[in-house]
């Protein structure tokens, strides 16, 4: 194969001089000509009726232009998830609602000339509650007499998962082949277990900030720190009503997603404050308002049941898993099956499964889409739960996972079974590295001379463990992205697409794969994204779509471009085209040796003859969903006399197939391990009794920082996905979903406590090592 | 209102005679409506109080010296002085260069890392305004009311080469608060302890000087003291916190007390 | 607005109009200085960094009335799109820049620590970063940036 012109390369990303310059770039560095500013009045309580709510001193302030509430809003159920059309999470929210179901649920705005007076204003709003019950707790929610949240017309739109409101019921999924009753009774031990994973943050640098404005024909024009710019589009006009014609959405840089801003949080209510007022709006949310008012990561118990063989052979499998939606339901179908539909499919040769999974309303802080996105929360207890029974069977768990896990040309029952919104789609492994990923890392760590040599110093107990994860590359047959390219004079491209670049370099990475197919420098393709007046659709960044799907939209594009290219040299050199050859930037007559450069070719078809644009679009969907895998191998030192866990370092071996920027899927890789350790360790949600959040802030909701920084070593292991362009597959995900239980894992290889329940703090940690009465 | 920068002490000791002044020094545990609501502010900035500097056997640290600036100066000459390494693992970078010992040590909030130290090293403040004159930094804490209305123009405490100190914290990450801190100060003289400075904070009590362990360390020989049995009796009430229940931390306080002890046994 | 300060920022001097307790953050935003990002208003995340007479400091953490005579450096001070500074070309380089809302606060506090120490380890980088939360990179390449700026400084 002769050697690739960009992919494979570390090209530069091309925003990075414009960001580490400060250029003007992110949502408020926008300045709105004399805006009107919000500010949201939010509820103290976790479950109440609103009996009367009294806006009149607020909206007499001076300043003050409109304030909004129940009552002057539109009664529109909706989602906020940023999901395709028909969207599978519950419409079960309105802009305002006379009910309030967390502490920090919306109760109206107020649209003033500052922020300050806006703040103000919103003290002034007298509201008269009827406190309801509150419900907590994720077992008790399906319980008969456990408070209702939701029991008017919320409804789905799509029967995918079971939806019973009024047993709190969000979503209900449930899969299972073959008997696993029986698979039980016919292995040698059985063994199960409960893991439990919490709510955590997704903490962007950039809170949630969305601007409406008008140009100068009256269209409303949003820009907003959002992945999914097309369906905030599409779901701010179903909500308030506004034509979908006249509104413009356009993502600038974001500081940051993570799947926080998958989701429709603040357009609505900017859109129909401009909309209603003629004047621009803006808010700004806080970051205490980011961690209470936005979204979260699901937080889940597992049970996990397996029958296994003395053999190694897992017989049967059962998983019930019991999901925290919060009060609203956004991602909460989709996250609750992917907690299935990726992790089954991983150990592909069980032949009796069972996956059963609730998730249920409480009235906290509301699930989102968080990266890894129900994988996480189930590739936590899975890795320990193999852990545990390759202990029992005195195995080594790197040989048994590398025995046992879907092989490329394989395929598994879950893949047709459980979809991701819709139904399921068959496919096949075309690429897997996993077992290859398993050795580098093991030897990167020093897995054979560290695994249970219970190395001691004092104190200090060492261990290491290991972790394995796969995800997707966006839906199946749902995910579409779109492309169009035109030429210019000079032989360079504008590539607009509606990918949505949130500081993953997908603008790079689909310039690459345009340039790689145009056979030109990418650095001659100028990329224009995420505008839906300027930029064919896109789903958005999520789902690690983009590289496979996006891309692969680009790379037909790109086909259909080089086709009119090499019409028109072959228009100009009256040759037919099997006598063209492809060089950079030019085409050559092979008999000839005559060459046509592209800004030649490009003269000719603006000025010269039979005059058109070398212009030319795609889209692309896809029946299959790739895999990349990644396997973490962790070493960890425990204080056996304080329970303090230090990460020492941290290997992760990625497969996202054909590696098109190496910096920057090492780049994805790094991020998300990192985010995976600290999710694992310090960060979490403290509530009162209330079910008030206590610790809005990073005072006290901890996150890493250089300092804290365990050694992390990253390795690609690339494979080729033939579907894939330029045989990609996504790196975007996959990576955090195993350093939390790599980590869990080594804590009991060095310690032997099995940590359940996350985050593992030092006083967790210390009173399981006391239980087990160590040291 | 009123933003003053007074440059001497003359002025700061003239604005002061006037009640109700809001204080600012660093300026980062200011409350924006504080400010807001302030009539009369009076800036630290402009005195001639950033000095660190020993003159003697004595350290003198101005109140508008930042914490950089102390680990800056006396890190250079004292590294393993508990103050240096207290004021090291406070907060980050950018806050070690704009908070400032004065404000901080006035407020004295219950995660101080720099408490334990001074009240090992038997600190002492000088202070103008209600009050004029030098006290001890332990009769502060004791007695924070005593104090309203006065501004801390300097701190003060001995250089002190026969004493090994050593500093430890409990917190959730690198840059975290601390939810305690251990201050030990050992003098040994032929392997027998002679003097013994014992400080835990962020107690209920806020700290907790340990006399009673310091009282039966002096004259004991070090190879007859057992750390963990010592401090294993010790009774430290915490209160619950986020980094740790209050049991938890008070197991944490002993353990970091028996550790400290047997490094500085093996130090000298 | 009730105070009224001149204002050197960038080697230029700027009259500004503020409220007593508008913080330093807010002023500059509001006085088209965008480069300096607001990411948590509690002095952790280091998004609003700026360097005060070289010094890195939280300007969410200092009010605009206390900045007197002291000089200001945004990351636009030290280099732009069209001449960067060795610092930023580094952290392009390097593959530091994800999401870039942290980057011009690391890129002042690496100006700051190589001003004051131009061959630093790895734990002295670290420390000296220890105030700039990222999200994106877990770090790894912004340390890999820092250690290349100190190379082209040199």
């Amino acid at each position: 194969m002769s050697e690739y012109l960009n992919i494979g390369k570390d090209k530069r990303k091309v925003d990075a001089l414009a960001l580490a310059a400060g250029e003007p770039l992110f949502t408020d560095d926008f300045p709105l000509k004399n805006p009107l500013h919000i500010a949201f009045l939010y509820s103290p309580h976790a479950h109440a009726k609103i009996k009367s709510i009294d806006t009149s001193e607020a909206e007499s302030m001076p300043g003050v232009a409109l304030v909004l509430t129940y009552k002057n809003t539109p009664r529109v159920l909706y989602t906020s998830a940023g999901q395709s059309y028909p969207e599978p999470s519950p419409y079960d929210m309105y802009m305002f609602d006379e009910k309030v179901r967390f502490v920090g649920d919306r109760v109206a705005l107020v649209a003033a000339e500052s922020e300050e007076i806006a703040k103000e204003a919103v003290k002034k709003i007298r509201v008269d509650y009827e406190i309801l019950p509150a419900l907590f707790d994720i077992e008790q929610a399906e319980k008969d007499g456990a408070p209702v949240l939701h029991n008017g017309e919320e409804h789905v739109m799509i029967p995918s998962a079971i939806y019973r409101p009024e047993k709190n019921l969000a979503a209900r999924i449930a899969f299972l082949y073959g008997d696993s009753q029986k698979g039980f009774q016919e292995a040698d031990f059985v063994h199960e277990a409960s893991y439990y994973t919490h709510i955590a943050s997704h903490c962007a640098l950039e809170t949630h900030v969305a601007k409406a404005t008008f140009d100068q024909y009256g269209r409303l024009v949003i820009i907003t720190s959002t992945q999914v710019p097309f369906h905030a589009r599409r779901i701010v006009s179903s909500i308030t009503g506004i034509p979908l014609n006249k509104i413009r959405v356009i993502k600038p840089r974001i500081g940051g997603g993570f799947g926080s801003k998958q989701e429709v949080l603040l357009e609505p209510y900017v859109a129909l404050v401009a909309w209603r007022t003629k004047r621009p709006a803006q808010i700004v949310t806080s970051r205490e308002e980011y961690f209470v008012s936005g979204r979260t990561r699901h937080a889940m118990r597992s049970r996990i049941k397996m029958g296994v063989k003395n053999d190694g052979t897992v017989v049967a499998m059962e998983i019930d898993d019991l999901m925290n939606a919060g009060a609203y339901g956004p991602h909460g179908p989709t996250v609750l099956s992917n907690t299935g539909a990726k992790v089954l499919p991983l150990f592909n040769k069980i032949n009796n499964v069972s996956f059963y999974a609730d998730c249920v309303y409480t009235n906290l802080p509301v699930g989102g889409a968080y990266r890894g996105y129900g994988a996480t929360q189930g590739f936590f207890g899975l890795n320990q739960h193999i852990d545990e029974i390759t202990r029992k069977l005195g195995i080594d768990m790197a040989e048994f996972v590398k025995k046992w896990h879907i092989k490329t040309g394989e395929t598994s029952e879950v893949f047709k079974a459980i979809g991701e919104g819709r139904q399921g789609h068959e496919q096949v492994v075309t690429s897997c590295k996993l077992s290859e990923c398993i050795d580098e890392a093991a030897r990167a760590i020093g897995w054979k001379e560290k695994r249970g040599a219970k190395r001691r110093e004092g104190d200090k107990f060492y261990g290491v463990g290991m972790a394995v994860a796969t995800q997707g590359s966006g839906i199946p047959l749902v995910d579409m992205g779109a492309a169009h390219m035109k030429m210019n004079e000079d032989g360079s491209f504008n590539l607009f697409v509606g990918a949505t670049d949130i500081g993953t370099g997908s603008d790079t990475v689909l310039a690459q794969i345009a340039a790689e197919t145009l056979h030109v420098p990418s650095e001659k393709i100028i990329v224009l994204s995420s505008d839906t007046d300027l930029t064919p659709y896109d789903v958005g960044a999520y789902a690690s779509s983009t590289t496979y799907i996006s891309g692969n939209a680009v790379r037909v594009c790109a086909e259909k471009v080089l086709d009119q290219i090499l019409k028109v040299a072959c228009e100009m050199l009256e040759c037919s085209k099997e006598e063209l050859a492809l060089g950079v930037e030019e085409v050559v007559h092979t008999r000839s040796g005559r060459r046509l450069s592209f800004k030649d070719i490009a003269y000719y078809a603006f000025y010269t003859k039979n005059q058109f644009q070398i212009e030319d679009s795609a889209s692309f969907i896809s029946p299959i969903s790739p895999l990349p895998f990644c396997a973490t191998f962790a070493e960890v030192e425990v204080d056996v006399k304080t329970g303090i866990v230090k990460p020492l370092k941290v290997v992760t071996a990625m497969d996202c197939g054909n590696v098109l920027n190496p910096k920057l899927a090492e780049g994805q890789v790094e991020g998300a391990v990192l985010n995976g350790i600290s999710f694992s360790l310090c960060e979490e949600y403290l509530f009162d009794d209330k079910g008030k959040m206590k610790n809005p802030n990073f005072w006290d909701y901890k996150v890493y920082k250089t300092t804290d920084l365990p050694e992390i070593v990253t390795i690609l292991v690339p494979s080729f996905e033939e579907y894939g362009p330029y045989g990609a597959k996504s790196a975007g995900e996959v990576a955090i979903n195993t350093p939390g239980p790599a980590i869990a894992n080594a804590i009991y290889d060095a310690v032997g406590v099995r940590m359940y329940n996350l985050p593992m703090t030092p006083e967790r940690i210390l009173k399981a090592i006391k239980e087990k009465g160590i040291g | 209102m009123e933003w003053y920068r007074p440059k001497s002490l003359e002025e700061l000791t003239k604005l002061l005679s006037e009640d109700g002044a809001l204080i600012h020094s660093g300026g980062t545990a200011i409350k924006e409506d504080r400010i807001k609501s302030a009539s009369r502010v009076i800036d630290m900035s402009g005195l001639p109080l950033g000095y660190v500097k020993k003159e003697g056997n004595t350290w003198h640290v101005g109140a508008t010296a930042t914490l950089r600036d102390v680990i800056d100066v006396l890190g250079k000459e004292e590294c393993f002085n508990p103050l240096v390494q207290a004021l090291k693992c406070t907060a980050t970078t950018p806050l070690r260069n704009r908070i400032t010992v004065g404000g901080s040590v006035y407020l004295s909030p219950l995660w101080s890392n720099f408490m334990g130290p001074l009240l090992a090293m038997d600190a002492k403040l000088d202070v103008a305004g209600k009050l004029n004159g030098t006290y001890a930094y332990e009769e502060f804490l004791s007695n924070k009311a005593k104090f309203q209305g006065c501004v801390v123009t300097e701190v003060s405490f001995q250089a002190d080469a026969s004493t090994c100190f050593f500093f430890d914290r409990f917190a959730r990450t690198a840059n975290d608060y601390s939810a305690l801190t251990v201050t030990l100060g050992l003098s040994i003289k032929d392997e027998v302890v002679d003097e013994a400075k014992i400080v835990v904070t962020g107690c209920k009590k806020v700290y907790d000087r340990l006399h009673a362990v310091e009282a039966g360390l002096k004259g004991k020989s070090l190879k007859a003291v057992d750390p963990e049995r010592i401090f294993g009796d010790v009774e430290i009430e915490f209160a619950d916190k986020p980094a740790g229940s209050g049991a938890y931390l008070a197991e944490v306080a002993k353990v970091l007390l028996a550790r400290g002890f047997g490094a500085l046994a093996c130090v000298r | 607005m009730e105070m009224k300060a001149l204002f050197k920022i960038n080697k230029k001097a700027y009259e500004l109009e503020f409220a007593p307790n508008a913080k330093l953050l807010d002023v500059l935003r509001d006085n088209g200085f965008t480069e300096v990002k607001c990411g948590c208003r509690e002095g952790f995340c280091g998004a609003c960094c700026v360097l005060l007479d070289g010094r890195l400091v939280n300007s969410c953490m200092i009010y605009a009335a206390s900045v007197g005579e002291k000089e200001i450096t945004t990351v636009r001070g030290i280099g732009n799109t069209l001449e960067p500074h060795p610092i930023q070309e580094a952290f392009v380089e390097a593959g530091a820049v994800q999401c870039g809302f942290c980057t011009p606060g690391m890129v002042l506090a690496t100006y700051a620590l190589l001003q004051d120490n131009p061959n630093p380890t790895e734990e002295e980088i670290k420390q000296a970063l220890d105030g700039n939360f990222c999200r994106c990179t877990g770090y790894v390449k912004i340390i890999d940036a820092v250690k290349l700026a100190a190379k082209k400084v040199r």
